[in-house]
């Protein structure tokens, strides 16, 4: 039943969902949701989301989800978007403003012209890439598989040296702050697609940004990243340079983020290994020389076998063994806290399902977790 | 007086470490200095939640040797301590240096 006064309707959770008649204006619903208790806070969320996800669409949400610490994960009670007209592109300028500044001034929409800002357009196009191939290729509609709308923040902070993703939105610093090159952030595909990879995987398996998980977090994003770019680029997997972020570093620094087929190598104090046996024990605590237990230095060693799998067998590598990792992350069989192993183990028999036991393609995905020694299920051949 | 700070994570998930030392600073560059570590709180901050953050660790080392600290990710800085790290990082004085 819909209630029609604010404090019943806040009270009576269960019946809003689906109710579209108009209940209590949004800042009514705000202040109570900050005044409440946990219960009436729930409530009035609910309400104000459901109400403000039928009159618009779910990238408008973010500043009211990151003031309750809230992601959009939270919003999978909501119908999805409509597919017919996909996810909605936009681009913000936040102007050298930080987390509370965000998401900025709207620069640009998906069917508006290039704006003449580069960043606000390379931001634009490679979230319009990266759409494209998830649902190219895999059929996924956006970040979530639901339509999620796409919003990118350009011009964050000062000579701000990082990208990253909210949790619902991009994020671009400039770069020039000493490691990135100006400009370096947006204009690699790669990046961009790694960092929209970061909410897939947030939507789908959701793995524990901490050790082994955390570095299948890092390494999805990275193996995706490559594969958006790669295929933008026509590169096969022998063209492929299996480089993250070629290009962005300043000169002096070295030449990429990480080398997927020779982990260690892409910069001066690089430190991936590229094997089991040079894996770095790092423990998860509040040291950030420990980089929450290895995440961005173990994922050196997913990374490697991907790469390795994909030169073995050849061909594109988004049309092999891409399909076979997008699997592994999306359809619910890899858990949270997943390890390398868990992950190797997983990937193998996808390969065998999809492509048959002993196949080429399983051989392959067997033999790139084989060079860099993680332990395999018995092969009972 | 010293200051350090550690930077790791970012999308590079690279460690930089830029120190600067007081003693190396003219007089108006030591002030500043000294009125930015004189407005910092030296607790910890929440770790960044989100992947890809930056993690901070924030170190003074005083002319009598004692040493405070303060441990953050992007966006829980502790009052004080994300304008000093800026200032560290950011500016021209700090010696860098790229590794764990």
């Amino acid at each position: 039943m819909c209630a029609t006064g604010p404090v019943g309707g806040l009270r009576h959770t269960p019946g809003v969902i689906g109710c579209r008649c108009e209940i209590a204006p949004p800042t009514l619903l705000l202040a109570v949701a900050e005044a409440g208790d946990a219960e009436v806070r729930d409530a009035a969320l609910r309400t104000l989301l459901t109400s403000a996800a039928l009159r618009a669409r779910r990238s408008t949400l973010g500043p009211t989800l990151r003031r309750f610490g809230l992601s959009p994960a939270d919003l999978a009670f909501l119908p999805a978007q409509a597919p017919d007209t996909g996810p909605e592109n936009t681009v913000y300028d936040v102007a050298g403003g930080d987390e509370a500044a965000l998401p900025g001034r709207r620069v640009r929409g998906t069917t508006d012209p290039p704006s003449g800002d580069t960043a606000v357009d390379e931001a634009f196009d490679g979230a319009a890439a990266t759409a494209a191939f998830y649902r190219e290729e895999f059929g996924r509609d956006s970040v979530d598989g639901r339509g999620l709308d796409l919003v990118s923040s350009v011009h964050f902070g000062q000579r701000y040296d990082n990208a990253f993703w909210t949790g619902d939105q991009m994020v671009y610093g400039d770069g020039g702050g000493g490691v990135f090159v100006a400009g370096g952030l947006t204009r690699a595909l790669d990046v961009v697609a790694h960092e929209l990879t970061h909410g897939v995987v947030q939507f789908s398996a959701g793995l524990e940004y901490r050790g082994q998980s955390g570095a299948l977090n890092e390494s999805f994003s990275d193996v995706f990243g490559v594969l958006v770019a790669q295929r933008a680029a026509g590169a096969d997997a022998a063209a492929a340079s299996w480089l993250v972020g070629e290009g962005t570093l300043e000169p002096s620094l070295g030449r990429a983020l990480r080398s997927m087929i020779a982990p260690g190598t892409a910069y001066a104090g690089d430190d991936q290994p590229a094997d089991m046996d040079a894996y770095a024990d790092l423990p998860v605590d509040d040291d950030p020389r420990n980089d929450n237990g290895g995440v961005h230095v173990n994922s050196g060693i997913p990374n490697r076998a991907f790469a390795e799998a994909a030169r073995s067998l050849g061909g594109n590598a988004w049309e092999t063994v891409g399909p076979v990792w997008y699997e592994v992350l999306t359809r619910g069989r890899l858990s949270r806290v997943a390890d390398f192993e868990d992950c190797a183990a997983l990937t193998v028999a996808v390969a065998g399902e999809r492509y048959g036991e002993g196949s080429a393609e399983q051989d392959a995905v067997r033999g790139g977790w084989e060079a860099v020694k993680v332990r395999l299920p018995v092969d009972r051949r | 007086m010293k200051v350090t700070v550690v930077r790791s994570g970012g999308v590079a998930g690279m460690v930089l470490t830029v120190e600067v030392d007081a003693a190396e600073l003219d007089a108006d560059a030591a002030a500043q200095l000294r009125g930015l570590v004189d407005a910092c709180e030296f607790g910890d901050g929440p770790p960044s939640a989100i992947a890809d953050g930056f993690g901070y660790e924030v170190a003074v080392e005083r002319d009598d040797g004692t040493v405070e600290r303060s441990r953050f990710g992007q966006g829980g800085a502790p009052p004080g301590a994300g304008a000093l790290a800026s200032w560290v990082i950011d500016g021209p004085y700090g010696h860098r240096r790229a590794g764990r």
